[in-house]
């Protein structure tokens, strides 16, 4: 089947609406929000329901074309990087909030529904849906479940996996399948748990039954300023080791805090090296006791101020402040690279030191926001992405820092993902057979390996039964 | 291979290994089947190359911990080897700061909470057996408590594996921080893989801090139904609980005599556990008691300290602890798993067949993930006829559960009972991905095989 077989043969499932192929169309979907990497895909289908979304796969399958599924594009590790030859399938037009069962606190959404339009439908009855990227404002609730997303809020409720109670999954040759439901502990293998965080690479979710939580009874926001970093970093560590787990625990240091107060201007101090954004958050009763705690860590590790928002409004401004600083970063060079690693929460001034290292040995600025409460370390590197030389020195930065975390008895990526981005840092942290294990899998779900193959497992080694698609020019391949 | 070439290979493999006798062998019965050899690794090397041997040779494998649950599952068709897991008993590491530790799937989960008690920390899972029960047991059946509704099940918990695969290698899934996304997230494939796709030997567990005080408020109602709408406002409320159960009346009335205190009248009880900081705590207490006022409770019992303690001792224990009498001790049990809206629907089901056959029936579930556990019983031992009468009912229990989205399986039955009924219901789409997945990780099947849903 030539492209414009191809294209014929979805137009007459899609419609002409529901396909998108001209070339300057497609320019769009050329990346998500990992922009060093690019590839164009040879057509978009959009599809509105369930049956479109089958009935496409399994011509893709009967034609072994491969595909990628895509939500709104905000991941950042290039896991809807189109394969080469391959198909998109956007799902944001699958936008529907099936049901919402308030009683039995679960609501049945399709995958494109958008996180944020979930939280808001159930918040006038006091709910909301747990996982909070910063991409909250624009990423469908598909996306999470395929990276298995988390945001500030997780560290102490978890992350999509724990709250998602069944997915609805179209499966690589285009067969529709329940794993879980609506109710808990589905009898056999957790098929559901395997799905979530496969990176669309087991097959495309296209509805999910996830659980709804009652918003508390009210929140503590502070913000705490520190001189030095190593200082925010022992506080982190001393918040839990002292046995409190708050609702949100986020670190900014001071590049971050001048891109953001120029964009947002909330009067963070310019001249802090760190801050920290606390959030405790429950019943009033206790509450107080709880914030005492936290503020004598504070003070015990020098912080030089502590503030408490005043009203919604100050914390809205403070938490966007937080959602949006990667786009702050906009402001201080034409691109940025934002990593994602994880290390012991023991080890946060370790990593700090060595970030702050390797910033100065490539030369370039990096600047740190990130989820410190669990040790979810997010340096954000500022980049101009038309100097090919510098966007190399940015890939081999992010990779040295990713080393360090594994060093430090961590993990590559905690929420973001492995994506295309890094397929070949898996060996990093998992053993041949490791990885081996993780291909079998992929064989059961996808043994003619069509769905978003070429990701996550490393492409400069032999690999039976899993072909890679090979991008063509991209930066990453320029720097290695 | 003859059994004295097999004996002088393991010696090979763990020097101080001795035959077991046949009185011991037959303490490792499974459902009538008697094992061939029993060994016991002491490290995860071991462990690797006793079912490398049995890959080899061809052997079928059964991994015991304590054998609180080796019963659950159809009977097995072979338990050549038994490889008891107790020696591999060790925390590996700790750094308390971290929040998690990891330990050999040997250890108790008893030990394994006295050690991090010691550090002002727990591992947030309660299930039954709690006393005796191993880690790996916990993780093969994905057993879970009343801890569940704040903390979820094991697959919630844990963080990584070292699992030793049917080939005798040794994979790795998950890692050691809390938030980790790298690779697929084969931690939950194998926590309630009852076995059949590898051995799980290393653990790595998200910890919790210890809860300052606890505290059980128990209202009794007049009605179940009245219950159900006492525990949905509960869920909607401010309060925040750490569990909400609901009981039946049976369970209740042997629960209050053994706490001792004021007895508790008839009535339906719902339960609510409510533990933190001692503020929080003392202000939901208030609440929770003031809206089972509010519906009708005839009598609210609230227990601290040390009644407290061994209310939750209780609670945990059912359904196999001896909470309402020895005859409870039947070893029937079943766990079904339903929206909360419908546990009303199930309860009354089995109570009214129960009632028509003269047969006892005890009921814990935990609300809000509508999770019930039931125990049958009656004064005389089970026999032929009362089998094909109990098999009707949890047929028909079955039929409810999954007709309502949910669904019911059979843990703890005699083998004469298992084959009468479908242990772990009826099939579903998802079952020949699981099949497959069975085929890929344990070829020659060895592992617990054909135990599993639809024989895996």
């Amino acid at each position: 089947m030539n492209k414009e077989q191809l294209i014929s043969a979805l137009v007459d499932i899609m419609g002409r609406d529901g396909v998108v192929d001209a070339p300057d169309e497609l320019i769009v979907y050329e990346c998500d929000g990992l922009t060093i990497d690019r590839n164009t895909p040879h057509a978009v289908v959009l599809p509105t329901s369930i049956e479109q979304v089958s009935a496409v796969v399994k011509l893709l399958h009967q034609e072994n074309i491969p595909f990628v599924a895509r939500g709104a594009g905000t991941g950042l590790s290039g896991g809807t990087l189109s394969p080469e030859g391959g198909v998109m399938i956007t799902l944001t037009r699958m936008n529907h909030i099936v049901e919402i069962d308030i009683k039995n606190q679960r609501a049945l959404v399709e995958a494109g529904v958008v996180n944020l339009h979930l939280s808001k439908a159930v918040a006038d009855q006091g709910y909301y849906f747990v996982p909070d990227p910063s991409s909250q404002y624009a990423c469908t609730i598909g996306g999470n479940i395929a990276e298995n997303s988390g945001g500030p809020h997780t560290l102490k409720y978890g992350v999509t996996t724990n709250h998602t109670l069944g997915v609805e999954v179209v499966l690589p040759d285009g067969q529709i399948i329940w794993f879980g439901g609506k109710t808990y502990d589905s009898p056999g293998y957790d098929l559901r748990g395997i799905l979530i965080g496969s990176e669309g690479m087991l097959g495309i979710v296209t509805r999910a039954w996830v659980k709804l939580s009652r918003s508390p009874q009210t929140w503590k926001t502070f913000l705490a300023v520190f001189d030095r970093i190593e200082d925010a970093s022992n506080t982190v560590a001393g918040i839990i080791a002292r046995g409190i787990v708050p609702d949100a625990l986020e670190m900014l240091d001071k590049v971050v805090i001048g891109a953001v107060e120029e964009a947002f201007h909330f009067g963070f101090p310019l001249d802090a090296e760190a801050v920290l954004i606390i959030e405790i958050e429950g019943l009033e009763a206790g509450l107080e006791t709880q914030a005492e705690r936290i503020i004598e860590v504070c003070q015990e590790n020098n912080a030089r101020d502590i503030q408490s928002a005043k009203d919604d409004k100050e914390r809205a401004l403070l938490w966007k402040s937080r959602k949006r600083a990667f786009g702050a970063m906009g402001r201080l060079s034409p691109s940025y690279y934002v990593q994602d690693g994880v290390v012991p929460r023991t080890k946060l001034p370790d990593i700090m030191r060595i970030i702050e290292k390797t910033g100065k040995k490539y030369d370039l600025l990096i600047g740190n926001v990130f989820h410190a409460g669990d040790g979810n370390i997010h340096p954000c590197i500022a980049y101009d992405d038309r100097d090919s030389e510098q966007a190399a020195r940015t890939v081999a930065a992010g990779d040295e820092i990713l080393r360090a975390c594994v060093d430090l008895g961590g993990s590559i990526t905690g929420e973001h993902g492995i994506g295309y981005e890094k397929a070949n840092l898996m060996p990093l942290i998992f053993s041949k057979q490791d990885i081996a294990a993780m291909e079998s899998v992929k064989q059961v779900f996808d043994p003619s390996n069509i769905s978003n193959p070429g990701k996550m497992f490393p492409t400069n080694r032999s690999c039976i039964g899993c072909g890679t698609i090979e991008l063509k020019r991209t930066k990453r391949q320029a720097a290695l | 291979m003859p059994s004295e070439v097999l004996h002088k290979r393991l010696k090979e493999i763990i020097t101080d290994y001795n035959p077991a006798g046949e009185d011991t062998l037959a303490q490792y019965a499974i459902d009538g089947i008697t094992p061939e050899v029993v060994v016991s690794p002491d490290s995860i090397a071991s462990l690797a190359a006793v079912v490398q041997l049995a890959s080899e040779y061809d052997y079928g494998i059964i991994p015991w911990g304590s054998g609180t649950k080796i019963d659950i599952g159809l009977p097995p068709t072979r338990a050549d080897i038994i490889v008891q897991l107790d020696r591999m008993n060790q925390v590996l590491e700790y750094e308390p700061a971290d929040q998690a530790i990891t330990v050999q799937a040997g250890i108790r989960l008893s030990d394994l909470q006295s050690h991090l008690g010691s550090q002002g920390q727990y591992w947030p899972l309660d299930p039954p057996h709690g006393e005796t029960c191993t880690l790996g047991g916990i993780l093969a059946t994905n057993a879970s408590g009343l801890l569940r509704m704040t903390f979820g099940t094991a697959r919630d918990i844990v963080i990584g594996l070292r699992v030793v695969q049917a080939d005798g290698t040794i994979v790795k899934s998950g890692g050691k921080v809390v938030k980790n996304v790298a690779g697929y997230d084969l931690n939950k494939m194998y926590i309630g893989s009852l076995g059949t796709l590898g051995i799980m030997a290393e653990i790595t567990l998200k910890l919790q801090p210890l809860p300052e005080i606890g505290h059980i408020i128990i209202g009794l109602l007049p009605s179940i139904s009245t219950v159900m709408d006492t525990a949905f406002k509960l869920l909607e409320s401010d309060v925040m609980p750490t569990f909400i159960e609901l009981a039946n009346p049976v369970l209740i009335a042997l629960l209050s005599r053994q706490v001792g205190g004021n007895s508790v009248d008839a009535g339906f009880p719902i339960i609510a556990g409510i533990m933190g900081q001692e503020e929080t705590v003392k202000w939901q207490v208030e609440a929770c008691e003031r809206l089972f006022q509010e519906m009708g409770a005839g009598q609210i019992v609230h227990m601290e300290d040390e009644r407290y303690q061994i209310a939750l001792k209780l609670l945990r224990s059912f359904p196999t602890g001896q909470v309402v009498s020895s005859d409870m001790m039947s070893g029937i049990t079943c766990r079904a798993s339903v929206t909360p809206e419908q546990i009303e629907n199930l309860y009354q089901l089995a109570e009214n067949r129960c009632q028509k056959s003269s047969m006892g029936c005890g009921m814990l579930a935990h609300f809000s993930s509508g999770h019930m556990s039931f125990v049958f019983y009656q004064e005389v031992p089970f026999e032929e006829p009362h089998l094909d009468i109990l098999a009707g009912m949890i047929n028909d229990l079955q039929q409810a559960a999954v007709e309502s989205g949910g669904s019911l399986v059979v843990e703890h039955a005699p083998a004469a009972l298992k084959s009468r009924v479908e242990v772990w219901g009826p099939a579903r789409d998802d079952l020949p991905i699981m099949r497959m997945l069975k085929n890929k990780f344990d070829p020659k099947g060895i592992l617990n095989n054909c135990r599993f849903i639809g024989g895996i």
